[in-house]
């Protein structure tokens, strides 16, 4: 169909051309793809959202960063070594890394990137992350040596490594100085990353040009890290907002490699010339329970609704038979995913009713929060409103605006049961920790849960902090402060020409990955 | 004519000062942080927010923000959009050309269709050609903006692969492929214009036919073109002036189900965006130019009466 048809789009844009009298200038390899907003900016971990993270990763690179399995490896570092009290870290830096202007990068300016962005005067959010403000506190971090930089810490934080390797900090990228103009405010990003700043018309496209002196690691691609080899020399970012317009550039040709929802994944898998990648993510789609709630506030009410809920269908429903259900909050691709996080409680319709009898419930509305936003929220509280009827619970779907609902999560009031999406946690005390604290928006406030949630982000023994997760899972299953589902299966539709991709479950596209087919 | 205008405009003054204060109290009203939208949502620590917060000035009193802002925009400083950085004025003057040369585009090629259309109708009235345009304007009225577009994309994009799908180029950078990005949003707004106004020029076309200076023309012999043009059309395009001007100044004020459908960078797209942003300036910047061009379009489409009802005059 496109062979026949493309023949009167290139007359057509002949003869625009001959209008114009500029033939559009065509890259050797561009692989198009699309974000359904545009991006916020150029600056990392200053001008920023999920879209603009995933631009900048292909331009920055931190002194570590995360694995497939989410664990931590050295990026910019060669090496990095923790002292006995935990409270030194020692980064090696690769020799001959170059910067997009040609300059090699020293300690020196991984000083300058760290305080551009945990410094006081930093504009970034990232600082709070490092000023003591949410337990890490640093209290230096410099160049020792051109090829040395150390960071010290007030008291040893498991997952400090985790929290530099952030992507909305862009790992706390290490960027050139001359990133800033002379005044001190923004030019753009000089990094490391294996594809330079291209064009950007706001609110059209985003291109990055591919950085041909990038010192790439050796070793295959891992996670985010390991050896990045582009070979594409342009990546385009359309600005599509409608997903329906994607899915049609994508069979036009017009672009190349889009995320797709799970009704266009069936239909487009079995299609010639188009291919389709379905993985599971980090992304944990669950309902939160408002535990403050009169009603809510009994355990048996919350273990009876957690029994009425099917996640396995829920899960098969929203995702085309794609995924499947995975409560627990620690993703199934975390190492410290075990049998104990495979347990949850399991669908059963008479072990619901009996518990709602036992706890004398009568009838009393329970309203499920959601939204229409993309990822199915409504869907998912639909399915659930349908569910917990069936086992007796008088469910009332309210559907709200996505900005009315993130106040109401945020102030931890205003809802007894909401559809919610958390981001990807790539630690397993991080996991808990995104629901789990003293402050209002946090659905578990147990002071047994946070106290353990704190332990779980300090510990630096790996059985140890297997030992607490179990815990925390098997308390999470007692109480019930949240109904996991399942961890968000990622579709993604491309063309036949490309290759080379690979999803994770972080959901970030790796660019330097892909391929164009000859 | 020049005092009618003078007038005009000063009567526009007190219109936006009370429009600024209603967007600037709805806008607040809105339900959503914008400091946590732009966090990303579920962001985890209260320093992060307050320190955002304050970055975007929202921590000061309301009546404090509302004074700096009005004070701002009677210097002709309309802000920074929150998400992007970006001056709002020269933000919506960008936005705004995209719309204007997209709308006034599908504005020209309706009525090029539908007074021909509407005239003819009322010409052969209740015949198969009067019921054949009829039809189809109905079928067109029924169908959502949003569907039509979408099928124009896979029909003329996925299907026959003759028209882009996604992308925009501006026709003052080149002007050939500027059109071509154009054909697409142009016919899927035009259609909908075509539908509308044929029925008014029919409904006022149909008025007009029975009045006795019609009648009177026709015994005097003129021929039925004449008839039609010299004087049907200046009496029944009246009315249809007036939808055209309603209908001219709510699409420039952001045709957004087009631009999000063909992907344009115009003026509704960037409301719709920075209402699901809580981008305030942006949204009060933005409501704030329709507003005036609201009442622009309104001034000139009164002046435009003139000249097609002797009746009016602008005094």
């Amino acid at each position: 169909m496109r062979q026949r048809t493309t023949n009167f789009r290139s007359i057509a844009l002949a003869a625009a051309v001959g209008l114009g009298g500029v033939a559009p200038a065509m890259a050797d390899s561009m692989v198009r793809t699309s974000l359904n907003a545009d991006i916020r900016g150029t600056n990392p971990g200053v001008t920023r959202d999920g879209n603009t993270d995933e631009v900048h990763g292909h331009m920055i690179e931190g002194l570590v960063t995360y694995a497939s399995d989410f664990s931590i490896i050295p990026m910019l570092a060669e090496s990095y070594e923790i002292s006995e009290d935990g409270r030194t870290y020692t980064f090696k830096l690769r020799k001959g890394v170059k910067f997009h202007n040609g300059e090699e990068m020293t300690a020196s300016d991984v000083e300058w990137s760290w305080n551009r962005l945990a410094g006081e005067a930093s504009e970034s959010h990232c600082k709070n992350f490092f000023n003591g403000e949410n337990n890490i506190k640093v209290t230096s971090a410099k160049a020792q040596a051109d090829d040395t930089f150390v960071i010290t810490l007030a008291e040893p934080y498991a997952v400090f490594l985790a929290t530099m390797a952030r992507f909305d900090c862009g790992s706390m990228a290490v960027l050139h100085p001359d990133s800033v103009n002379a005044d001190g405010s923004w030019n753009k990003p000089i990094g490391t990353g294996p594809y330079m700043m291209g064009d950007h018309a706001p609110g059209r496209y985003v291109e990055l040009n591919r950085f041909e002196d990038y010192s790439s690691r050796d070793g295959a691609p891992d996670g985010y890290g390991g050896g990045k080899n582009p070979t594409v020399d342009v990546l385009r970012w359309e600005i599509v907002g409608e997903g329906a317009v994607s899915k049609t550039a994508l069979l036009a040709g017009d672009l190349d490699l889009v995320d797709i929802d799970a009704m266009t994944a069936a239909e487009l898998k079995d299609q010639p010339n188009f291919s389709v990648d379905a993985a599971e993510s980090a992304v944990w789609d669950t309902y939160l329970l408002n535990s403050d709630d009169p009603v809510l506030s009994d355990v048996r009410i919350r273990r009876a609704m957690a029994h009425a809920i099917d996640p396995q269908r829920i899960m098969a429903a929203i995702t085309e038979g794609f995924g499947k259900a995975s409560p627990s909050p620690v993703p199934p691709m975390s190492a410290n995913y075990t049998d104990v996080q495979a347990k949850y409680l399991t669908y059963d319709v008479e072990k619901a009713k009996a518990l709602l009898e036992e706890a004398g419930y009568n009838g009393e509305e329970i309203t499920i929060l959601a939204t229409r936003r993309n990822g199915a929220y409504y869907e998912r509280a639909l399915m659930a409103q349908a569910m917990m009827m069936d086992a007796g619970i008088n469910a009332r779907l309210e559907v709200v605006e996505w900005g009315s609902q993130l106040e109401a999560y945020r102030n931890g009031s205003g809802y007894q049961m909401q559809s919610f999406t958390f981001s990807p946690r790539l630690h397993a005390g991080l996991s808990f920790e995104m629901f789990t604290g003293d402050a209002d928006r946090k659905a578990w406030k147990n002071p047994d849960a946070v106290a353990m949630m704190n332990e779980s982000l300090r510990t630096g023994d790996p059985e140890e902090l297997q030992a607490i997760i179990d815990r925390l899972h098997e308390a999470f299953i007692a109480e019930v402060p949240a109904i996991g589902l399942g961890h968000r299966t990622l579709f993604t539709g491309m063309s036949s020409k490309i290759d080379g991709f690979e999803n994770w479950g972080a959901g970030l596209l790796r660019g330097w990955m892909l391929k164009v087919k000859d | 004519m020049p005092i009618f205008v003078l007038k005009r405009v000063l009567m526009s003054i007190p219109t936006f000062v009370i429009v600024a204060v209603i967007i600037f109290a709805l806008v607040r009203a809105l339900p959503g942080d914008p400091a946590l939208m732009m966090l990303g949502g579920n962001i985890d620590d209260e320093a992060t927010l307050e320190q955002m917060r304050s970055q975007l000035g929202l921590d000061q009193p309301m009546p404090v923000q509302f004074i700096v802002w009005l004070r701002e925009v009677f210097s002709g400083n309309l802000g920074t959009s929150i998400m992007t950085g970006q001056e709002v004025g020269s933000l919506l003057w960008q936005r705004f050309g995209v719309t204007a040369t997209v709308v006034l585009l599908a504005m020209g090629s309706a009525l090029l269709v539908s007074i021909p259309a509407g005239l003819l109708a009322a010409h052969r009235h209740n015949s198969r050609t009067d019921y054949a345009i009829v039809f189809l304007t109905i079928l067109k009225l029924s169908m959502p903006s949003f569907w039509v577009g979408l099928m124009l994309l896979v029909l003329f994009g996925a299907i026959l692969g003759w028209l882009p799908t996604v992308g925009f180029v501006s026709i003052s950078d080149d002007l050939g492929r500027g059109m071509l990005y154009l054909i697409l949003p142009v016919t899927s707004l035009a259609l909908s214009e075509i539908a509308v106004l044929t029925r008014m020029m029919r409904a006022g076309s149909l008025e007009i036919m029975g009045r006795d200076y019609i009648t009177h023309a026709r015994a005097k012999g003129l021929p039925e073109r004449k008839v039609l043009w010299r004087h049907v059309f200046p009496n029944a395009f009246a009315p249809t002036l007036t939808m055209v001007g309603v209908m001219l100044a709510g699409l420039l004020a952001g045709a957004a189900v087009t631009e999000t459908v063909f992907t344009l960078p115009g003026l509704g797209k960037l409301l719709v965006d920075s209402i699901y942003a809580r981008d305030y300036p942006v949204l009060q910047g933005a409501l704030l130019f329709i507003a005036a061009v609201y009442v622009l379009t309104n001034l000139l489409v009164d002046i435009a009466y003139s000249f097609f009802d002797p009746r009016v005059r602008l005094s």
